[in-house]
């Protein structure tokens, strides 16, 4: 067993009580699983408590899941109730994905946009942050785990599937545009 | 048809798509804490034993009780079993008092998820009820075993 075993062969050898068929999976989908947690408003601390309930979530319902395809998906959606319930909890509110494109003046505040960045990518990551909300959380996903349909992605991101196509093409072009303006 | 064509499919796109990966990973990575604990969260597993589902969250904090601190009373399903608890936040310690319906668990055990190898036990009374103090802060989850074996485990909650 190793880093090119199937899910599904991963997922088997986890309920049989394979901890390292679990510590692939965790290599596998950690990317995902945090991308969420960081498409949100969420401190540093809250984003790793989402990512820490997803997986103790994916812990009870392993037995459960037979189709190895909808993982990611799962996986996705779960993070994503998860830090909606925790914004919920700090009387915040989500980012609202399917409303418009507007960069939020609250921007500047986002943990995620204080991150310290090494030159080589500050252009890039000063570009990504001027996105909108809808815009970040899209293309975050989309970079980190490449899902293979849309109907994938609408469910992990609560985007309705017949937006996602025009929106990640219009957040393209405005990082695109970010980047020609810098 | 255009919306089922694959993620990625036009160059341009997935080679930008690609940068931005890359850079996620340079400039936001996964904090190793949160890959631990996520491997970690593996030796929690019991797929033998019954999920008590939370069916019903509901926050007394605007019920004129803030002064008392936050107040929840949290309701847990399995087949078999109802776990009715009432969570109080007093100066940042928190009490559970609850009650199992049917009675029959003669005690309840309080797991912590960031504590894997200990767990504090508290006895369920004949009508069901129990008390659990000076619970921490962060998800925690409740046990017991029904009188025909059944291990039951609630959902994770921060209570």
């Amino acid at each position: 067993m190793d880093g090119e075993s199937s899910t599904q062969e991963l997922l088997a050898a986890a309920v049989c009580g394979s901890q390292d068929a679990w510590d692939l999976l965790v290599d596998r989908y950690g990317r995902l699983v945090w991308s969420i947690a960081r498409s949100f408003r969420l401190s540093d601390a809250d984003a790793a408590d989402v990512c820490q309930t997803t997986w103790l979530r994916l812990v009870e319902k392993l037995s459960t899941i037979t189709d190895p395809d909808r993982l990611a998906g799962w996986l996705a959606t779960t993070a994503r109730r998860e830090a909606i319930r925790v914004l919920h909890k700090q009387d915040r509110e989500a980012p609202v994905l399917d409303g418009a494109d507007e960069v939020d003046e609250d921007e500047r505040h986002d943990p995620e946009a204080q991150a310290i960045v090494q030159d080589e990518y500050r252009e890039l990551w000063n570009a990504f942050a001027a996105l909108s909300d809808r815009c970040r959380a899209l293309l975050r996903v989309l970079a980190v785990y490449p899902m293979d349909s849309y109907a994938q992605v609408s469910q992990a991101l609560g985007m309705a599937i017949g937006s996602i196509g025009p929106t990640r093409a219009r957040c393209l072009d405005r990082l695109r545009a970010q980047l020609a303006a810098s | 048809m255009e919306r089922n064509r694959s993620v990625g499919e036009n160059v341009e796109d997935a080679r930008l798509l690609a940068k931005l990966g890359v850079m996620f990973d340079h400039v936001d990575p996964v904090p190793d804490a949160v890959t631990a604990g996520a491997r970690a969260a593996f030796a929690w597993r019991d797929f033998d034993a019954a999920v008590a589902r939370l069916i019903e969250s509901e926050s007394l904090a605007d019920a004129g009780v803030r002064a008392n601190g936050e107040h929840r009373l949290l309701t847990f399903e399995a087949p078999g079993l109802t776990v009715a608890v009432e969570a109080t936040e007093i100066h940042g310690a928190r009490r559970l008092v609850g009650q199992m319906v049917p009675a029959g668990p003669d005690h309840v055990s309080l797991e912590i998820a960031h504590r894997a190898d200990e767990s504090v036990q508290a006895p369920v009374d004949h009508l069901g009820r129990f008390t659990l103090s000076s619970v921490p802060a962060g998800l925690v989850r409740l046990r017991c075993s029904l009188p025909d074996g059944t291990r039951v485990v609630t959902e994770w909650v921060d209570t």
